[in-house]
């Protein structure tokens, strides 16, 4: 047992101060508002503060801290995707989230697991090539492997899945992890909260003013701020707050669904992706399957779970692992994910200056988390694009330069 | 200790019916009709579980299944729910998640380190870089429940769609007269209950032979209402299958759940909750104990003393939180028995005795805010605590169907705020308690309900009523309150739950609050409050008064966190039934079979991928079968392609429109390459297409793209609003390309049509009879040789294949599969979409603008294309060669210029035709010139080198399809 | 659709990639998949609510302007 719990068997009374500051009112003026308090808003309020000496920022949510997706997504953090542009930036985020918990001092459960992208057809078995042999490429350790593999890798599964789809090979991506969502949050924003910045939840944007095509202040339910720069990280709720400013994109949102079982004792180690059975998986540290599967087939803004989904789910399982027919589902859920058309994110500076953007996340924001806060973080200091975001950028659909990532997203987690 | 009390009419168990079953190892016998933890309870045996994270000894709580107290593994099931699971002979039963059995668990010594276990504790330590691994192999040891058996077979179940008019929730009394009024208006109803048997809890029993004599109710006894979804639509979770619901009106009677009153060592096994008690006791004649004391905060305390004490159960004491009970019989009866009351007491502490269950509680006197004055407090020794101290409302599923709640002060529970539309709530969950207004309760839902579903009686009152009515709530309840406003005693040694699944304590969860995390959702998820198997059922109303009082805020403030599926855990084989996949096979598909055919995957259909020659290796068939073609003939089953046919006068319109290519001047009787682009001008789709007349084409689309390009064709359509119709004949028809130099001679001995090259030049089209079967022919090059595309109709499919196989057996023939074909194909430098396209290529990058018509005023994909067109592309598709003794690289290996990436290549193969290995690649433009050599990047990371080849590679002036050629 | 011959290439972009994607009362392309059948119906993407269905002639007479 660490010898720092020790301290909360001698104390009286909890020895911990509250994590996050509660703010009676907002000020007038801040010098950087950041829309949304999930995991990528208060990274980059987090950096801000750390390595930009940028302070006066307020963090702004409608609902809780964490509550969005990044308390709603499957946990999965891996970098091994099809262009190189995405490599390049996974592969830093995979880089920060190793130290994250020693920066925060905080738990996150940050656990590499092992990651395989099951291949059921020869198609399949080509795209896990082109993608091992990008990541390879750039230092990132992924292989395309044999079926063999894939069965001593993971012995429990069925092959053959129900006889439906024979597994031919996998992508097996060994930096693959998992961590606890929600502590991601906490840590960012206790980080945050001590370097000054102000979190205000309960407090919902209902307007961004501008002048002369700059961003002036934004009008929230508690009163209006004062801002030149206002960074907009809200996922599934972004085409709204691009109305505000009078931005279009090619951003669509559908619902993403997921579901877990009760717990039972670990059998399964590695997180396991199927794009034909569309199915992805992995096993807490409370000992429970989280499960997630492909988008809903259309556009939505309500988090309204289906029960399509859950059958659907349930049935793919059960091809991968028969025998787990008796262990139940416990509950069933749902995010809003902001669509791009080629699957990569729509990141930095926009036509409105003054007006960052850390969007369309999709499927796939929460393995990000740190280096969107990192490279968003530069980008509002500086006003310039981080480079390491430059294939993600406000303007490459009006140039016809899409990034090719939905090749690596039959199921993208 | 709790015991098998002396046999009583109603009791659901029988006793000549004894089952013998073991647990942990030990022997133990019950009855026919007992549950796992009756049977147990019953045997006297004294804790059946250990906690999840202390592992403190754990017995029934609600033995309702609204804790996860009693969970076993049972036959090698984990997860049991011992409350509501019924005995069967031979069952081996065994505790969950312990270390060395249940009464030897290693674990239980955790209990003594609670100090320094902290709500959130894991978040605060074990997190060193170097050290995590170990310390989360060790939680991973203490984590989870019970085991999976990774032998346990896949258990396949049925699935069942239901239909009614009104769906009623919960055969309580308000359910059940909800039920009935429903039906008397006419509609057809359905009534679920998750107990075993339907007993009205507590309804006339009159009203329960009502229902079940009701021709319009159907009914669905031991079913779990596990999920509102859209519009209606219920899953019913049964023992052995999943049913959908579709209800044109829902009843909510899902009633109230028990709740403990937290106090140190509420968790003892013995301390249990009166409703369980109750239910013990009347279903399975299992005592709580001899000797009980009553824990009261409402009515329910007394009347459920004096059930007990008839049944032979002595109450100690009834200890009531309040300064005064109600003024009611029961509580005369009580006292009239000779039961000690102790008003404005509250329990301090529960001591436990030399087997681990409660012996004794102590009591003190408190206030109205229950703070006790624990200076004296007072002993009773005792063998049970009951505790009847409060209700929750189940309004988990009303909340999922979209309704809304508020918290009643009054009556200290959630009670529906608003309903949507044909969504009703009826008795205790409406906050009605007294029997009489639940029945009322419920005939008035159920009226509405029926009425909404389109049974009016005309001129009812109550249907009257519900139209005034805010959409079926109602707020006519009784004078008293059910619950008590904070069941909740502090105490400084903690251990006073408030949720039993994750062994959380009151400070836990203001220690939590304290942390920052002081709105319900947060401290959800801090602290786990409600995370547990039981999703909250029995804590989380405590758990928010925790909070109201440590943020001095009313509950209504803080609301309750949401509401999702399951209400209760369902098992993956119930929601996933059957895994039906349909797979589409060609007529021919036994033929393929009896060839000796290798299958792979093609969109949904099956499809040889080769044909396996004894004594042959895969490499050495798939040679023979190219050879076949290149020297004799082949054949290959195409029947997987998509096919369609278009008619009218304006066909060629549509698909000059959709596709990049120009068919309006197609002659009758030829075809032509189609290419098909998305709006931002990237290849989505190519096939052939062949006019069969002015007004009639038949075009061929790839096989994975068939439903899609026909979906979008006839969307297209719908839109133009052109003179034309579609028609998808993909599963009426069979193709087979018969192809090879001999393959004119052969076939022309099977068709009365002439096939000689003036009259049925390359790329045309003709009708006539093959074998005697009516035939299309499509004279086709996509292999390289002379060949046919046959298409006949698929009842005619098995008959033509085998006709055009024995033709051709006695020189050479050799049918073909998929991987042949991709060789032949490569061979002509022919790409295939998806493989050598990816998601973004457009057809100046894959060399294809020989297909576009840019010229025609329009198709879908030009615009875009024009804008490409201004600019120089990404990159090129060119053909590759390798010299003959190089080893092969695979598909997407990677075209590596001076360290950066500059291409892959999308196709490779060996070709013993041409004697070197050849293939196609994506490069960027500088490396897309014939001639220039480059590096091919293979797994271990070696280079192969290559060079940009010019393709066709074979026959590259076409001279094969040309007239003096032909044979 | 902008026309494809006149617009610039600006709006051309706009017009294939971007979308509005707030909620909102909207007409969409829906297809009955069985029957092959398309047409257009106006659904509120906030509640999943479909207010009315129109066939697809509707879309080439012009349809009500009362979606957002």
């Amino acid at each position: 047992m660490p010898y720092r719990l020790l301290r909360f068997g001698v104390s009286r009374k909890h020895p911990e101060p509250r994590m996050f500051t509660r703010y009676d009112s907002l000020k007038a003026a801040y010098d950087v508002v950041i829309i949304g308090a999930g995991g990528h808003g208060l990274a980059a309020a987090y950096y801000l503060a750390r390595d930009h000496g940028i302070r006066n920022v307020a963090v702004l949510e409608k609902g809780y801290i964490g509550g969005g997706n990044t308390g709603r997504n499957t946990t999965i953090i891996r970098s091994n995707y099809l262009t190189p542009e995405g490599v390049k930036f996974y592969d830093e985020s995979v880089r920060l989230w190793q130290d994250l918990a020693a920066d925060f001092d905080l738990n996150l459960f940050y656990s590499t697991r092992g990651h395989y992208t099951l291949a059921h057809t020869d198609a399949a078995m080509r795209t896990m090539r082109w993608r091992a042999e990008v990541n390879k490429h750039y230092g990132v350790r992924s292989e395309a492997v044999d079926a063999d593999f894939v069965k001593r890798g993971i012995p429990s599964i069925d092959m053959t899945c129900g006889g439906h789809a024979p597994i031919l090979g996998a992508l097996f991506h060994a930096p693959g992890a998992i961590a606890r969502h929600d502590a991601v949050a906490w840590g960012y924003g206790r980080g945050a909260d001590r370097r000054g910045v102000e979190i205000h939840q309960q407090t919902e944007v209902t307007g961004i003013r501008l002048k002369g095509g700059r961003v002036t202040g934004v009008d929230t339910t508690r009163g209006h701020i004062a801002t030149s720069k206002v960074l907009c990280a809200v996922a599934g709720f972004t085409p709204r707050i691009l109305d505000m400013v009078e931005l279009h994109t090619p951003i669509y949102v559908h619902p993403l669904q997921a579901m877990v079982s009760e717990p039972v004792k670990p059998w399964l180690d590695p997180i396991i992706v199927s794009g034909s059975l569309h199915v992805y998986v992995s096993q807490s540290a409370r000992g429970e399957l989280v499960m997630g599967a492909s988008l809903d087939p259309y556009e939505l803004h309500a988090t309204r779970p289906t029960l399509d989904f859950v059958e659907g789910l349930a049935s793919h399982m059960l091809d991968m692992f028969p025998f787990l027919s008796e262990v139940k589902v416990n509950r069933q859920w749902a995010g809003l994910a902001d669509m791009t058309p080629d699957f990569a994110p729509i990141m930095g500076i926009t036509p409105v200056e003054g007006f960052f953007l850390d969007a369309g996340w999709g499927t796939w924001g929460f393995k990000a988390t740190p280096v969107c806060g990192k490279t968003m973080s530069h980008t509002v200091a500086t006003g310039r694009n981080h480079p390491l975001i430059e294939g993600f950028t406000f303007d490459r659909f009006a140039r016809y330069r899409l990034t090719g990532e939905k090749g690596a997203a039959s199921v993208g987690h | 200790m709790m015991y098998r009390a002396d046999a009583d009419a109603q009791e659901w168990i029988d006793r000549a019916m004894p089952l013998g079953f073991t647990f942990e190892g030990r022997e133990y016998r019950g009855y026919a009709g007992d549950t796992i933890s009756s049977a147990l309870a019953a045997a006297g045996v004294p804790y059946l579980a250990r906690s999840f994270k202390y592992h403190r000894p754990r017995s029934i709580l609600s033995f309702a299944n609204h804790d996860s107290n009693n969970l076993f593994q049972v036959d090698g099931v984990p997860n049991v729910r011992g409350d509501v699971t019924l005995l069967r002979e031979g069952m081996r039963v065994s505790a969950l998640n312990t270390f060395g059995g249940l009464a030897r668990d290693k674990a239980r010594v955790l209990d003594h380190f609670a100090r320094i276990l902290p709500v959130g504790f894991y978040y605060k330590a074990f997190h060193s870089k170097r050290l995590f691994p170990r310390w989360e192999r060790m939680f991973r040891r203490l984590t989870g429940l019970g085991e999976v058996s990774l032998d346990a077979p896949r258990q396949a179940t049925p699935k069942r769609y239901g239909f009614c008019d009104v769906l009623v929730i919960g055969g309580g009394p308000s359910g059940l007269s909800a039920a009935l009024a429903a039906a008397a208006s006419g509609a057809r109803v359905a009534l679920v209950d998750e107990s075993l048997r339907l007993s009205g809890n507590g309804a006339p029993s009159s009203l329960v032979r009502a229902v079940q004599d009701s021709a319009g109710i159907n009914l669905y006894p031991a079913t779990i209402a596990a999920g509102y979804y859209a519009d209606h639509w219920v899953a019913l979770a049964q023992q052995s299958y999943l049913t959908k619901m579709r209800a044109g009106a829902v009843v909510f009677a899902t009633g109230v759940i028990g709740q403990p009153a937290v106090f140190r060592n509420n968790d003892l096994p013995g301390v249990m909750l009166a409703s369980g008690a109750l239910r013990l006791m009347a279903r399975h004649s299992v005592a709580p104990g001899r000797r009980v004391v009553m824990l009261a905060g409402n009515l329910e305390a007394y009347s459920a003393s004096l059930e007990l004490h008839a049944r032979g159960v002595t109450i100690a004491a009834i200890v009531d939180l309040r300064a005064a009970p109600e003024s009611d019989a029961a509580v005369t009866d009580c006292a009239a028995l000779g039961i000690e009351v102790l008003r404005a007491h509250a329990p301090y502490e529960a001591l436990s005795g030399p087997d681990g269950t409660v012996a004794a509680l102590t009591v003190a006197p408190c206030d109205s805010g229950t703070q006790v004055d624990a200076s004296s407090p007072r002993r009773i020794d005792c063998d049970a605590v009951l505790m009847s101290v409060g209700w929750a409302a189940a309004t988990q599923l009303f909340l999922q169907a979209g309704g809304s709640t508020r918290f009643s002060e009054e009556l200290q529970q959630f009670v529906p705020r608003a309903a949507p539309s044909g969504i009703f709530v009826a008795g205790r969950v409406n906050g009605i308690y007294n029997l009489e207004s639940r029945l009322a309760d419920g005939r008035r839902a159920g009226v509405q309900a029926a009425a909404h579903a389109g049974f009016a009686v005309a001129g009812s009152a109550a249907a009257a009523q519900g139209t005034a009515a805010a959409h079926g709530t109602a707020t006519a309840h009784g004078s008293r309150c059910p619950s008590h406003r904070y069941p909740i005693v502090d105490h400084p040694l903690a251990k006073n739950f408030v949720d039993f699944d994750e062994d959380l304590q009151v400070k836990d969860l203001e220690n939590a609050a304290q942390e920052g995390f002081d709105s319900s959702e947060l401290l959800k998820r801090y602290s786990t409050v409600g995370m547990g198997p039981s999703q909250g059922k029995h804590s989380n109303m405590n758990a928010l008064r925790v909070l109201a009082r440590y943020r001095g805020v009313a509950v209504e403030e803080l609301g309750l966190t949401t509401s999702r599926p399951m209400y209760h855990p369902v098992p993956l084989k119930l929601l996933a039934g059957r895994s039906f996949y349909p797979e589409r096979r060609t007529p021919s598909d036994a033929q393929h079979a009896a060839l000796g055919a290798l299958w792979m995957p093609a969109g949904n259909w099956r499809r040889p991928e080769y044909y396996a020659v004894p004594g042959e290796s895969r490499a050495q068939s798939i040679d023979a079968e190219v050879r076949a073609v290149r020297s004799s003939v082949g054949l290959i089953d195409v029947g997987t392609l998509g096919k369609i046919e278009i008619y009218g006068p304006q066909a060629a319109e549509l698909l000059d429109r959709a596709y990049a290519g120009r068919y309006s001047d197609l002659k009758v009787g030829m075809t032509r390459y189609g290419l098909m682009l998305d709006e931002s001008a990237v290849i989505v789709d190519d096939g052939v297409i062949a006019r069969l007349a002015p007004e009639l084409f038949y075009f061929t689309t790839t096989t994975g793209g068939s439903a899609t390009v026909f979906r979008e064709l006839l969307r297209l359509n719908a839109l133009w609003g052109l003179d034309c119709a579609l028609v998808n004949v993909t599963g009426h028809r069979a193709a087979f390309n018969f192809a090879g130099p001999l393959s004119r001679e052969i076939l022309q001995r099977l068709t009365d049509i002439d096939l000689r090259d003036d009259a049925f030049p390359y790329l045309a089209v003709r009708s006539g009879l093959i074998a005697g079967v009516v035939a299309r022919l499509l004279r086709v090059g996509f292999v390289g040789e002379v060949g046919y595309e046959i298409h006949v109709a698929a009842g005619s499919g098995a008959e033509v294949w085998q006709a055009l196989h024995t033709a051709g057996a006695s020189r050479g023939l050799r049918p073909f599969g998929v991987e042949a074909q991709r060789v032949l194909r490569l061979e002509k430098g022919h790409f295939i979409v998806g493989q050598d396209t990816d998601g973004l290529t457009d057809p100046q990058e894959a060399n294809a603008m020989w297909a576009v018509a840019m010229k025609k005023p329009f198709f879908v994909g030009q615009r875009s294309l024009r804008i490409l067109q201004a600019r120089e592309p990404r990159q090129k598709l060119v053909g590759i060669e390798l010299a003959a003794a190089a080893p092969l690289p695979k598909e997407c290996h990677l075209v590596i210029e001076r360290g950066v990436i500059a291409g892959r290549v999308t196709s490779v193969a060996h070709s013993r035709t041409l004697n070197k290995s050849i293939g196609l690649a994506m490069l960027s433009p500088d490396l897309a010139v014939v001639g220039r050599d480059i590096q091919i990047r293979v797994e271990d990371g070696s280079m192969l080198a290559a060079r940009v080849a010019a393709a066709p590679f074979y026959d590259p002036k076409n001279l094969r399809q040309k007239p003096r050629l032909s044979a | 659709m902008p026309d494809p011959d006149t617009c610039s290439d600006v709006d051309w972009s706009a017009y294939v990639f971007n979308r509005s994607g707030s909620p909102g009362i909207k007409y969409e392309w829906w297809c009955h998949i069985a029957s092959g059948f398309w047409f257009v119906a106006l659904r509120d993407t906030a509640r999943d609510e479909v207010l009315a269905t129109y066939p697809a002639e509707a879309v080439r007479r012009g349809l009500p302007e009362n979606a957002s």
